[in-house]
């Protein structure tokens, strides 16, 4: 089967009444990143410090254990301890993780992708390593991502499911503008997937890859426009609505990595004035939407005999944490170390990995190693399969 | 000069390979030339890129580009909330706040000015939607230059409201965001882009000991003994994001709030160890670092002709020739454009380009009920989906086709093509909703082949392909108007018209 014949058959399996969950590619790993886009504050929830005056804490909130984890309990934010309760026993946490900058834009390169060096995100390098096998292989929702070479894999949905409206036309009638009947548009795009495939081999060597590109951009294309009837982008803009569009982006065989910026504004966490008000109710909702997410992977079928959550690994990470103390304002200025939390597939639940001093730095692991961002990545790199050379993180994190 | 060779012949009167100069037009104007002016191209080559760099069109290209340098085209303004009333759109503001300093900057190049009144000019760019909040002395609705009235100094981009809107401070960051914003945007030196080595011994809960690594930790220092005295100069454009109503006061300099670099770091102005006073003096001394043309080169080379950005003598030579010009602006694009590897690599296409060519050949902006462009928009529109920048969560344009930049592009090339045919006027030769002869189609197809995709030659065989696609589209639709609307789609989403 070539890979024309390959995507289009993806589609008409997509494309079946009832098969939106249809059994396409069953044999890898996948992932859903949820990124807490400007900045968390870890101490809220992640990483409980009563124990020392040097941390700013909050008057109502208590040290709480549960499933084999020390967190943060309070009680403004019963869905974060619905969370817990429920799935603590399936999460790990890594604590004091190194981001060696204090600003958001580099920090979020090098929490996904190791450094400041254009490389291009793990999770868009393992979505690139079989790229044929999806039609949107790294979908993005309003969240941060570096496709370096790899921009054709990297499909961006908007970050309130604006693709939806693409798909289905409505974008185009709301504002006035017709598109064709079914049977034009079917020319139009036949003849334009003819003529990318005949330009890109006929191509002189420069513009080649280009046009190669171009070419295998049409056929997914064309494959997502044949799936619109049994995949939805659209969502209110809430976690929860975008957290169901990523799996059953994952779940479908649409995509084999999914990214989910939360909330829509890149500096939702920034909380430079009112920290907790601010964390607070950004927690809240955090916790709600994942109660919601691990719910439903655990409650729907996966390809091998269990369910999506022994299929997916998800990962929570933001680009820094929050500085021990408030300013004058009641907020938080940015911190170097943080945390994150991963789940599922291949995750050894009930751990926690690294840990804080009493101001908050990051503690070395016990092989005297602070850990860092690289060592994250190497660790999803391993669980999907793709090339990494190790980190010790993966062994304290992983169960196979 | 532009080459012969450059234009893929050997000699006048040789034919031309449209594609280059479409390249160039499109790079220039945002537009593709026009069969008059490809066909015209031989009566004076050199005459071309000259001609190309005048007027309204050029200078809204440029003023794409200079945003792009500035990441300035974002959709967080913290002004919006306060200075937008209640039930007008906030957009039109978000995109003026935005564009004010990429105007200038375009403006500058656009009027010949020297390179170096973007960091000394009197001036700003300013619109009817900024001057109904800013203190200028602007008439008018659409963008004009002005003066702001509140005493500022003549600082050029440095002065607008917009770079401190866009790099916003905070208490402890004291003026740091917006002072290495300006080292990058003028010198290209990013300090973020340095790896930092934090001391684990210094206790960064503690504000009085960060202070002294910050003077004394060399791994501190280092940056910070640079990036504070700069951050000095901008003291008088600082305001408090904390308290949101505060935002209010963003909109007007403050004299009084210069020296508080004294409280706040207590290093006095300086631009990388050569002292000033002012901010007028901070913008003389960028104009005379040994960076600055080399920094706009760079720039311009980055969006122009990517390929050489590591040619250090092509880099050399195009910065010569901007300076020889008196460091016009224009001299540096015609040395770009004018270079051999210009035309080698096709390249794909941004929103902004897609969006400025479609609208030239057909009249059609996709907008939402609001009005809003959405390739401009990004929080409800479609920048990023379509391979655009938005400044924060995507900092760099999408350099190769995905399966969502091609829907995008699928619909608009639609919505488009539709609008061409119920409009007539501007594309067409016949009248596309009343039957016509074969010969009659054939003809038009020829002529519009030449207008969308620079191909001159009426026996060129995709015309013939063309017309097939014409006569089953008529044949299914048995409707001329839906038949040309199949057709020009076509055209709109041919590798040939979405890259370059």
């Amino acid at each position: 089967m070539d890979r024309r014949t390959f995507l289009t058959a993806t589609a008409a399996a997509l494309a079946l009444p009832g098969s939106a969950r249809a059994r396409v590619q069953p044999s890898e790993r996948r992932f859903l990143l949820v990124f807490a886009q400007g900045g968390w504050d870890t101490t809220r929830v992640l990483s409980p410090m009563f124990h020392t005056s040097r941390v700013d804490v909050e008057a109502a909130a208590e040290p709480w254990s549960v499933g084999g984890l020390s967190l943060v309990d309070h009680p403004d934010r019963p869905s974060v301890r619905a969370f817990f309760e429920a799935w603590a026993d399936r999460v790990a946490l890594v604590h004091g993780l190194l981001l060696p900058s204090v600003a958001h834009v580099p920090c979020t390169e090098i929490a996904l992708t190791g450094g400041t060096r254009g490389q291009a995100d793990w999770l868009t390098r393992l979505a690139a390593a079989d790229p044929d096998r999806y039609v949107l292989p790294h979908l993005v929702m309003g969240a941060p991502s570096f496709p370096a070479e790899h921009g054709q894999v990297v499909a961006r949905a908007g970050a309130r499911g604006q693709l939806d409206g693409v798909i289905s036309g409505s974008l185009v009638s709301a504002s006035g503008g017709r598109l064709v009947s079914p049977e034009l548009e079917a020319l139009v795009d036949r003849t334009v997937e003819q003529r990318a495939s005949s330009l890109a081999a006929g191509a002189r060597p420069r513009d080649g890859a280009l046009l190669a590109a171009f070419d295998q951009a049409t056929l997914r294309a064309h494959d997502l426009k044949a799936a619109r009837d049994v995949m939805r982008f659209a969502g209110d803009g809430t976690l929860i609505s975008k957290l169901d569009v990523a799996v059953d982006a994952l779940s479908s065989g649409m995509s084999r990595v999914v990214s989910v910026g939360f909330p829509d504004l890149a500096s939702g966490w920034d909380s430079h004035a009112d920290n907790d008000p601010t964390q607070g109710a950004l927690w809240e909702e955090l916790g709600g939407g994942l109660l919601h997410l691990v719910d439903r992977l655990a409650s729907t079928a996966g390809e091998a005999g269990g369910t999506l959550l022994d299929e997916i690994t998800v990962v929570v990470l933001s680009e820094m944490g929050r500085a021990p103390l408030k300013n004058v304002a009641a907020g938080k200025d940015h911190w170097p170390y943080t945390s994150a939390m991963l789940l599922g597939s291949g995750v050894r639940g009930g751990v926690t990995v690294g840990g804080y001093d009493d101001d908050l730095r990051g503690l070395p692991l016990d092989g005297g190693a602070q850990p860092s961002a690289a060592d994250l990545g190497a660790t999803l790199m391993t669980l999907g399969g793709g090339e990494s050379e190790g980190s010790p993180l993966g062994a304290l994190l992983t169960s196979a | 000069m532009i080459g012969l060779a450059l234009l893929g012949c050997t000699g006048r009167g040789d034919a031309v390979d449209t594609t280059v100069l479409t390249r160039l037009s499109l790079d220039l104007r945002g537009i593709r030339p026009s069969a008059e002016e490809l066909e015209a191209w031989s009566d004076d080559p050199d005459a071309i890129v000259d001609d190309w760099m005048v007027g309204d069109r050029f200078e809204e290209r440029l003023v794409d580009r200079f945003a792009r340098v500035l990441l300035s085209r974002a959709e967080n303004y913290p002004a919006r909330d306060i200075v937008v009333p209640e039930g007008t759109l906030a957009w039109p503001f978000e995109r003026a706040i935005g564009d004010e300093a990429a105007r200038l900057m375009a403006r500058v190049a656009a009027d010949d000015l020297p390179w170096t009144e973007v960091v000394t000019a009197d001036w700003t760019m300013i619109d009817g939607t900024l001057a109904a909040r800013y203190p200028t002395d602007h008439v008018g609705a659409g963008w004009s230059r002005a003066h702001y009235t509140d005493g500022r100094p003549a600082a050029g981009v440095l002065s607008t409201n917009g770079l401190y809107q866009r790099y916003r401070s905070t208490p402890s960051n004291k003026m740091r965001k917006p002072a290495n914003q300006v080292s990058r945007i003028f010198v290209c030196a990013d300090f973020l882009r340095l790896t930092v080595p934090f001391d684990a011994e210094v206790d960064l809960g503690d504000e009085d000991e960060v202070a002294d690594a910050i003077r004394n930790d060399p791994g501190c220092a280092t940056c910070h003994d640079v990036l504070d005295p700069i951050a000095a100069y901008l003291w008088g454009h600082s305001f408090d994001i904390g308290d949101t109503y505060a935002m209010l006061d963003a909109a007007t300099y403050h004299p009084e709030r210069e020296r508080l670099w004294r409280r706040e770091t207590g290093l006095p102005p300086a631009w990388y160890g050569q002292s000033g006073e002012s901010l007028e003096d901070l913008g003389h001394q960028i104009a005379q670092d040994p960076r600055f043309v080399p920094c706009a080169v760079q720039q311009a080379v980055e969006q122009l002709l990517p390929e050489e950005l590591e040619d250090v003598d092509a880099l050399e030579a195009h910065a010569a020739d901007f300076a020889d010009d008196g460091l016009r602006y224009r001299a540096l694009v015609r040395s770009i454009v004018t270079a051999p590897a210009y035309g080698t690599d096709r390249r794909w296409m941004d929103p902004d380009l897609l969006e400025s060519q479609l609208e030239a050949l057909t009249g059609y902006v996709w907008t939402d009920a609001s009005g809003q462009p959405l390739l401009h928009a990004e929080r409800h529109g479609l920048l990023t989906l379509a391979g655009g920048l938005d400044g924060e969560t995507v900092t760099a344009p999408a350099d190769q086709p995905s399966a969502t930049v091609l829907l995008v592009q699928d619909r608009l090339a639609t919505a488009a093509a539709d609008h061409a045919v119920t409009h007539p006027e501007r594309l067409f030769h016949l009248d596309p909703t009343q039957p016509a002869t074969r010969s009659e189609v054939r003809r038009e197809l020829a002529r519009l082949r030449g207008v969308i995709h620079g191909v001159l030659d009426p026996h060129d065989p995709d015309v013939d392909e063309l017309l097939g696609v014409y006569d089953q589209a008529l044949a299914t639709a048995d409707d001329p108007a839906a038949a040309w609307t199949v057709v020009l789609a076509v055209m709109f989403r041919d590798p040939a018209f979405v890259t370059y």
